[in-house]
């Protein structure tokens, strides 16, 4: 059964701007800095999504920013009321991805918008394309922010879809880090590079909502595969131009090329979802283009990473709070949630467990920094079963009381990490070396029960017969709500 | 013409007045604008010395200041031929 989402991004514009989520801006703005300043001001500002009608020097194109920045755009982007709270929100998702993964459907071009129109050979050039100047100090236009690359394993046909940052070099080469423990890292450097092979890519910018959110989640499962369990029935994909790769048929600007081996052109700086311009300027790994196919009045898409949130922040952050849920519960920790602070630029695990044993902070931390998913944060915080995990207030309050500063505090002092950690020193980032940490703030079991301070709260402190006649009263008392 | 260019060692240690390898921006106006290519060029912190006009960059994208000058002797081509 199909659930309610958007096939493309323009019908999920049309949803924004029902419910006011979305700016549309008639006047023209630059694509170097200003369009990239406006989608900065909107994240920090939490205002409404913001699309482009006119680009400078590009007519026939138009741009979409900060498109999923929020939980209400989230929601909505998922079918779902836009003031649904946030656990609902996961246990939805959470729902929908533990069922039988749906395999995409293939379908013709001629009924494929992306294929509207068709650049191959000579006539490909990347600046054809509004590629924004995202910040000032940045390596060069950053065409690939918010898309994703879709590559094929060599040996077992395993297709990946993830989100890789792509530079425009000139016109027919991009650069972009490919680290080598990401999926498109493990499949080019120790699969293609030594036998020499280029590996034949396809960037999808403008893909549906949906997608950049399976492209975004650490799932082990196919991304298209599991687009398609978000959407309750399969994605249509359709052939790329130049290789036996395929793409989804409504994306907005597809790039077809080759990922070339043995060939490095320095790439960055660029400011990143850390909030930060950390790592440097450095030789990156190369991508040469050979066809480009776009609709008709293609709709690029922007995020601009910075202090938080955006959108890379926020899905990455729920995605990986809720894989790593369960992973938790697969191994039968007695967890109430697990959720990622966006804030926290995804480097933050808060998870809230029933204390049936001593050490579990431990035994958790040690089950998040050892997983596959472990490189992208390094702080986890456990806090008991009665604590909120999604309040930001109650977090801070149990970190800062219940955490000893001597045994609270257990260091994993040699972990991998990624070069954009702004806390790594130049040698950490360079090897894709970190540390982790873990913040146990969980009352040592063999403490005497008379020995446990008690929290005192309205909700703690009093009877219930109490707090009944305070709530009952509350109005007449003269308080409003 | 206007380029500008990442610095990636220290300022002292910049080689002026002999031929290097190095990539450039381009910073005309228009669809083109930040093209990035590898040249041959020798280039000086002396404003004057050379044709062209070059904003050096440190590594973490910060602008030096005064702008430099550069003298383009030669464009590379770095894909190699099997890959163009």
């Amino acid at each position: 059964m199909a659930y309610r989402y958007y096939k493309d991004n323009r019908e999920f514009i049309k949803a924004l701007r029902k419910t006011g989520d979305l700016v549309t801006i008639e006047q023209e703005v630059d694509w170097d800095l200003e369009m990239g300043a406006i989608v900065r001001r909107v994240y920090e500002l939490k205002a409404p999504s913001a699309y482009f009608k006119k680009i400078k020097d590009y007519p026939g194109f138009e741009a979409f920013g900060a498109l999923l920045s929020t939980y209400r755009r989230l929601a909505i982007a998922l079918g779902l009321d836009p003031g649904t709270p946030i656990p609902e929100i996961g246990k939805v998702y959470t729902e929908r991805t533990s069922k039988e993964p749906i395999k995409p459907v293939i379908v013709d071009k001629t009924s494929a918008p992306c294929k509207e129109n068709i650049i191959l050979g000579n006539e490909v050039s990347l600046f054809d394309l509004p590629a924004p100047m995202v910040h000032d100090g940045d390596g060069g236009r950053y065409i690939s922010t918010w898309h994703f690359i879709v590559a094929r394993d060599l040996d077992t046909e395993f297709v990946n879809w993830g989100m890789y940052r792509q530079m425009v070099h000139d016109e027919k080469t991009m650069v972009g880090p490919v680290l080598p423990f990401s999926d498109m890292g493990k499949m080019f450097y120790t699969k293609y590079v030594p036998k020499g092979l280029p590996m034949p890519f396809a960037t999808v910018i403008g893909c549906d909502p949906l997608a950049a959110i399976a492209a975004s989640a650490p799932s082990p499962i196919p991304e298209a595969e599991f687009c398609g369990t978000l959407m309750g029935e399969p994605v249509e994909l359709v052939k790329c131009e130049t290789s036996e790769l395929y793409v989804p048929s409504h994306a907005e600007i597809i790039i077809e090329g080759e990922v070339l081996p043995d060939v490095w052109i320095e790439e960055g700086p660029f400011g990143e979802y850390t909030g930060h311009r950390t790592s440097p300027r450095a030789p990156r790994t190369v991508y040469r283009v050979k066809a480009i196919t776009y609709r008709n009045n293609a709709i690029m898409t922007i995020s601009n990473m910075g202090v938080p949130t955006d959108e890379g922040q926020l899905l990455r952050s729920f995605s990986l709070g809720l894989e790593l849920e369960k992973l938790l519960r697969d191994q039968g920790i007695p967890i109430t949630g697990v959720y990622m602070l966006p804030e926290s630029t995804h480097h933050m695990m808060v998870v809230g467990v029933k204390p049936v044993y001593s050490n579990i902070a431990t035994q958790i931390a040690q089950l998040a920094f050892g997983s596959k998913l472990g490189p992208w944060f390094h702080m986890v915080i456990v806090v008991d079963d009665k604590t909120d995990i999604y309040n930001k207030d109650e977090i801070i309050f149990m970190l800062s009381t219940r955490c000893h500063p001597a045994r609270g505090i257990r260091i994993f002092p040699h972990a991998v990490g990624t070069p954009l950690n702004p806390f790594a020193d130049a040698e950490e980032r360079a090897m894709n070396k970190a540390a982790k940490v873990l913040f146990d703030c969980i009352f040592p079991l063999e403490w005497k029960t008379a020995d446990i301070p008690t929290l005192v709260s309205f909700r703690s402190v009093y009877p219930q017969e109490v707090q009944e006649k305070v709530l009952a009263n509350w109005e007449k008392y003269g308080f409003k709500d | 013409m206007e380029y500008d260019t990442f610095i990636l060692t220290d300022l002292n240690e910049v080689r002026e007045d002999v031929e290097q390898e190095m990539i450039i921006r381009d910073l005309t106006p228009g669809r083109k604008k930040y093209r990035c290519e590898f040249v041959k060029a020798l280039i000086s912190k002396d404003s004057k010395k050379y044709p062209e006009c070059l904003w050096p960059r440190l590594g973490q994208g910060q602008w030096v200041g005064e702008p430099w000058s550069i003298k383009i002797a030669e464009r590379v081509e770095k894909i190699p031929e099997r890959f163009r």
